[in-house]
């Protein structure tokens, strides 16, 4: 199963200037604790390619949350996406 | 209990009037509006430009404005102008007035400043009290100098000592998002836990909502030990999923929200479904901090932008593509050792991600000529001369001897002025930081 058919949301957004914070609400309990197996930290390491990613899993909503720096701040010269809300993209067809 | 509408998501995205006034049917205490954001980048602190335009924040502001004043309840905007320093403020001034003189209007406003003189937060950084946030890069005095406006995103505190000053109207400069909305229910005596934990979901309007949008109005209304979010349209609901997933939203970390006087915890927070469209939330903590810290933010000026927009559909240049552009950026900075950087946005291929594109499949591509110089004479000259290096390019096996390129517009290329970027996205931490933020008062 692709992770798109396994979520409520799956997006990417800043979260302030240096930031860019990836939500990912599973439909329910079950996709949720399959989701994990697959999408743990060093898998978001090695697609997002960072040394360090903030790692969260909030068991009450379903969700895995992830963090990390960007390359470079919101809206600089070579940035691509100011409001980094294309940063899930990649995520969308991880089979889980 | 204590009602609160807020307005819209932001500013100058547009509300709609039925729903809006629906809502106003439920004795709501007091309208909100958020004016402000760091989302579409540092160009709009750096320039002193506003966001939403004179007619569009003024389409915005009038109607509802006219509505608070007829029920006597404060009106309170948060971050005017988008970047929220003392230029936009005036501009901001400025359609309050024009709105106060063509409706005959009359009421007293406190307009808050919060952005601050430089050789304070100079002072601030030579005494160490600047910190990075989030494991993002120190701050250094050039940033400082270079910065053409740094504000501090302001907590509830002035706020509260506007309303208390009795002001029907508050603008003010950049504030956090969620103070906008903390700061009346904090003055009535609300739980601050639920106060912030309300004001921090309602502050996008209806983007909590099903179907979302922020561009409608949301209502908040905090009980003894709880708070509820109902959409003003009763064509959305608000769900416990559509609440719960909009607290995580922006945050690096889905548990704990810093606001300049606390901290809000939300891991035992509870959303409940109260009825078909509304919402009842609690259990979140608050912590109240000891020493208040800001945000800073500053944007400084780093170029000027020409850019030219290209198609690209030959098959063998699409195949060559990353050689020809690494070729013609090599060669512009050897012949024109000037101050500028060049830039190639391949869309269609991988503008958008970069280096995280999985994908190499493209028929074409959009090509975007990007260039930024110390001038706007050189970005001009330097993108027209790579323009016409990737027009006329002889790559391998190519017979279309006429150009390369097809262009949509005449001429190809355009000047898009100033270019500025992020100096300084840091926390302040210091004695006192409340009283650089001053209060004006107005009546009309």
């Amino acid at each position: 199963m692709k992770l798109q058919d396994a979520v409520l949301v799956l997006r990417s957004k800043n979260a302030g200037v240096w930031h860019i914070t990836i939500d990912i609400i599973f439909k329910n309990r079950e996709l949720y604790e399959r989701g994990q197996k697959k999408l743990d930290e060093r898998l978001f390491l090695k697609i997002y390619n960072k040394k360090s990613v903030e790692y969260f899993k909030c068991d009450n909503i379903n969700t895995i949350k992830v963090s990390f720096l960007r390359d470079g701040a919101a809206g600089s010269i070579n940035d691509s996406d100011c409001l980094g809300a294309l940063f899930y993209i990649p995520l969308l067809d991880i089979d889980i | 209990m204590i009602k609160a509408l807020s307005l819209m998501g932001q500013l100058g995205y547009g509300y709609h009037k039925d729903s809006f006034l629906s809502a106003l049917e439920e004795n709501i205490d007091f309208i909100g509006v958020d004016a402000g954001s760091i989302d579409s980048g540092p160009y709009f602190l750096g320039s002193g430009k506003m966001k939403a335009n004179y007619d569009a924040a003024r389409n915005d502001l009038e109607f509802p404005l006219k509505k608070a004043i007829e029920l006597d309840i404060p009106f309170i905007i948060g971050s005017a102008g988008y970047a929220g320093a003392d230029i936009h403020l005036e501009q901001m001034v400025n359609i309050m007035k024009d709105i106060a003189a063509d409706n005959k209007l009359h009421f007293k406003m406190a307009i808050i400043h919060s952005e601050f003189d430089k050789n304070y937060i100079k002072d601030e950084f030579l005494k160490g009290n600047i910190k990075s946030y989030e494991k993002n890069k120190e701050i250094n005095s050039d940033d400082i100098d270079k910065s053409t406006h740094i504000v501090g995103q302001i907590g509830a505190d002035k706020f509260i000592e506007s309303l208390k000053q009795g002001c029907n109207v508050i603008l003010s400069g950049r504030a956090t998002d969620a103070s906008v909305y903390a700061a009346y229910p904090l003055l009535m005596g609300c739980k601050p836990e639920l106060c912030w934990h309300m004001a921090k979901i309602i502050e996008c309007g209806a983007l909590c909502a099903k179907p979302a949008s922020p561009s409608d109005s949301l209502i908040g209304a905090i009980d003894d030990n709880c708070f509820y979010l109902k959409p003003a349209d009763k064509q959305r609901k608000c769900t416990a999923e559509s609440a719960m997933a909009h607290s995580l939203y922006e945050n690096i970390n889905p548990f704990i929200i810093e606001e300049p006087d606390g901290t809000l915890i939300l891991d035992g927070a509870e959303y409940e479904q109260f009825d078909e469209r509304t919402v009842k939330i609690s259990g979140a903590k608050w912590i109240e901090r000891k020493k208040t810290t800001i945000k800073l933010e500053g944007a400084k000026l780093t170029g000027f932008r020409t850019i030219a927009i290209a198609g690209i559909r030959n098959p063998l240049m699409i195949e060559q593509i990353d050689d020809i552009t690494k070729k013609i950026k090599e060669e512009t900075i050897k012949s024109y050792d000037d101050n500028f950087k060049i830039n190639f946005r391949l869309y269609g291929k991988n503008g958008v991600l970069n280096d995280m594109e999985f994908l190499n499949n493209p028929y074409e591509i959009g090509i975007i000529i990007d260039v930024v110089a110390n001038n706007q004479t050189l970005a001009h000259k330097i993108c027209s001369i790579a323009k016409s290096n990737l027009q006329h390019y002889d790559y391998k096996g190519r017979t279309a001897t006429g150009a390369n390129l097809a262009f949509p517009y005449s001429p190809a290329e355009f000047d898009l002025g100033e270019v500025y970027e992020f100096s300084i996205y840091h926390i302040l931490e210091t004695d006192n930081v409340n009283d650089n933020f001053k209060v004006e008062t107005i009546e009309f």
